[in-house]
């Protein structure tokens, strides 16, 4: 396979270039070091002024442990030698542009970090529902004003009574499943192809086809789309199609990407009462522009994509760590991705 | 002979206690003159009168929970419907007096002197799940009711969860200042810790506890347990990391990130917390939150907890008084939430009605009932 070479016993094992946001590639170098004293690290930087000496790290480099935005900056033709990328992030659509529009450079494999993000996605799903549904913020405005009041929280609806419906159902979306089914909601799956019995989860109550999506949407109080950024999900819930959740009212969740929904079609699902909220962690443009009419929009909470931020430093390099120890024994990598597909 | 036979299916209705002739005959007491009367004569023996007193007026819930039963079992006798507030007529009184299975918040019963003036009352069940204001109200060694008492012992359970982590993770993932933030245009990142990090302690451990402790694991949380002894081998739940009893709660308070009261009131929980007990919730700046009753801790010693640092939060659904009085610092304390006892508070009727309906049955068939309150323990 492309990329793989077995490690000689004579050869000094080649450096793995760190290239990340300096604070955090301090630490995630540091942690590397702690929990493989023989891996080389280089810090590497991108940008505009590569030094002489950069530029010759970056020659060298064969495997390059990396960041989506920081390699739209790179130009990889000063890479000639790299045999396989490691993103170390879940998101990889800028990666998956850059090595479209240089395309005789992608030779190596790119392999992500997903499962690293999937629970503190899922804990923020699960938050903006409990939150919802259990009026926190109503609480706060009666405590402000030193209302006791019973009677107006007496009907909340349990979430054993609620349906999520999962759009994008990769390891995200599994994991929220997963935690949504510890408090008996039910669980719909959006998927590609539908899964053979054996290959089903018990966590999911149905699984839909993409032509099932209306259903879907009708049946939901709760859809979180997780979809990737490709060609195949620009403008997916546009149009027309959030009005298969007004039965419902369904509350609309975006932790996916920006390019699924337009702001003008959020607008629209709102006012014309589609939809009965939106939460939205990803835009087209971020950090969200001060003009956007989102930000005013009372039926809109807007989050600064922080569904999956956070780094639990020796967590966060794990899967980096099991492929390079694969990359050198010739296994397969995990978390693999097809440019083509774009995820 | 058909006395007799009447009789029998009575005593083995209620495990075999001595039932008096008026009783029967009150049982019995349908117009003869009704064609489908005698053939109910026989019937009736074996269905016990049952009504409701309803807590909350204008409340649907209770109505709710009467329209379920009626209409799944139309079997069961369920005739008698009065609401306790604001004061119940004499004829309600007397219906009140004739069933045999009430359902009623034990504290409407106490309010109006019902406790012991219930004759033919052979079983209570109380639609939540704390009862102590009822059985702190007999002195400690009796006399107690003749009847059963029942409680919602796990109805409730996934509820409180809900309660619990919904508050937990909107102070960790700073819910409610994002929604400020939204407020001011303000796109501002705020670092973030994960549950998986953070330990959870749980003190008191009965179903509502496991089930939180259940919900914690499904986050990955570290789990500690206060418990009155040490399951046995074989025992220990899956879900919790470290049980420790009660001489260890400053161990329990010092590793936990938070730390849950569920505590019933009873004698042995007054003032749990108070004195400087939560001076061991300093190393972690632990957020306390108390879904269980009031009595564990005063709100004195809450406020000064705060102000020492040794807590970092409170998050109170429940307090020694309630509704929670005008004047008490905890309404406007900025590290406090005042929750008005509503962790538990979500009800279906037709879900209570499942939960009676099935408790009916085993109560005819002379079966123990789950949740039977031990009126020696308190609950």
């Amino acid at each position: 396979m492309d990329g793989h070479r077995r490690l000689e016993s004579t050869d000094r094992p080649p450096a793995v270039g760190v290239l990340f946001n300096y604070h955090s590639a301090v630490v995630i170098a540091n942690t590397l070091k702690k929990l493989s004293p023989k891996m080389r690290i280089e810090l590497v930087s991108s940008g505009l002024d590569l030094s002489e000496n950069d530029k010759r790290k970056l020659d060298s480099l064969e495997i390059l442990f990396t960041q989506p935005n920081l390699v739209q900056s790179l130009k990889l033709h000063l890479l000639p030698n790299l045999k396989w990328m490691h993103c170390l992030i879940a998101g990889v659509d800028l990666i998956v542009e850059t090595l479209k529009s240089e395309k005789s450079i992608s030779s190596f494999p790119v392999t992500r970090n997903a499962s690293y993000f999937d629970l503190q996605m899922a804990e923020y799903v699960i938050g903006i529902i409990l939150s919802r549904e259990r009026r926190i913020a109503d609480v706060h405005e009666n405590q402000r004003n030193q209302i006791w009041d019973q009677e107006v929280f007496r009907k909340f609806r349990p979430l054993t009574d609620i349906s999520i419906g999962i759009c994008g159902f990769g390891s995200i979306g599994k994991e929220i499943a997963r935690v949504a089914k510890t408090f008996g909601i039910k669980v719909y799956a959006l998927v590609r192809n539908l899964p053979t019995e054996a290959e089903q989860s018990p966590t999911v109550d149905e699984y839909k086809s993409i032509g099932e999506l209306g259903d879907l949407l009708s049946s939901s109080e709760y859809l979180v789309s997780i979809l990737p950024c490709t060609p195949s999900t620009n403008g997916f819930y546009d149009g027309d199609v959030l009005s298969m959740c007004r039965r419902k009212k369904t509350v609309f969740i975006n932790i996916g990407r920006g390019n699924a929904v337009s702001e003008s079609t959020v607008i629209r699902a709102l006012n014309e009462g589609w939809i009965g909220h939106a939460v939205l962690d990803v835009f087209d443009k971020e950090p969200l522009p001060a003009e956007s009419p989102l930000w005013s929009h009372p039926g809109v909470t807007i989050t600064p994509h922080i569904s999956g931020t956070h780094m639990i430093p020796e967590r966060f390099v794990k899967v980096a760590l099991d492929n390079y120890n694969r990359f050198f024994r010739g296994e397969s990598l995990l978390n693999i991705v097809d440019v083509n597909k774009g995820y | 002979m058909i006395r007799c036979v009447q009789t029998e299916i009575i005593k083995r209705l209620f495990g075999g206690k001595s039932v008096n002739r008026s009783t029967t005959l009150k049982m019995l007491s349908v117009d003869p003159s009704s064609s489908v009367g005698a053939s109910m004569r026989k019937e009736e023996g074996t269905r016990p009168l049952v009504g409701i007193l309803a807590t909350f007026v204008g409340s649907p819930l209770e109505r709710e929970i009467a329209d379920a039963v009626q209409k799944t079992r139309p079997d069961i006798r369920f005739e008698v419907f009065v609401r306790g507030k604001p004061t119940i007529s004499e004829k309600e009184m007397e219906d009140l007096k004739s069933c045999e299975i009430l359902i009623a918040d034990p504290n409407i019963i106490l309010e109006n002197n019902l406790v012991n003036n219930l004759p033919n009352l052979k079983w209570m069940h109380c639609l939540w799940a704390g009862v102590d204001r009822f059985t702190r109200s007999f002195s400690p060694s009796g006399p107690y009711p003749s009847y059963l008492l029942t409680r919602n012992g796990d109805f409730f359970c996934i509820q409180m969860a809900e309660y619990v982590f919904g508050y937990i993770i909107d102070k960790e993932r700073h819910i409610t200042e994002m929604k400020k933030l939204k407020e001011q245009s303000l796109w501002k990142r705020l670092p973030y810790r994960t549950l998986s990090e953070l330990t959870l302690g749980i003190v008191g451990f009965g179903d509502i506890g496991k089930e939180i402790a259940r919900v914690a694991k499904a986050f990955q949380m570290n789990v500690w347990a206060l418990v009155r002894s040490f399951p046995k081998d074989g025992e220990q739940g899956p879900h919790v990391d470290e049980y420790r009893l009660s001489s260890d709660l400053p161990e329990l308070l010092a590793a936990s990130d938070y730390v849950v009261s569920i505590l019933p009131s009873v004698p042995s929980t007054d003032g749990f917390f108070d004195g400087d007990m939560l001076s061991h919730c300093s190393p972690k700046l632990t957020t306390f939150m108390n879904i269980g009753r009031g009595n564990v801790v005063k709100d004195e010693t809450i406020i000064a907890a705060l102000d020492r640092g040794w807590i970092g939060g409170a998050v109170l659904d429940v307090f020694s008084v309630e509704p929670l009085p005008d004047d008490s610092p905890l309404w406007t304390h900025p590290k406090v939430i005042v929750t008005p006892h509503i962790a538990g508070l979500c009800i279906s009727g037709s879900k209570i009605a499942g939960d009676f309906v099935q408790n009916y049955d085993r109560f005819v068939k002379g079966e123990t009932l789950p949740y039977t309150v031990d009126w020696d323990k308190g609950y």
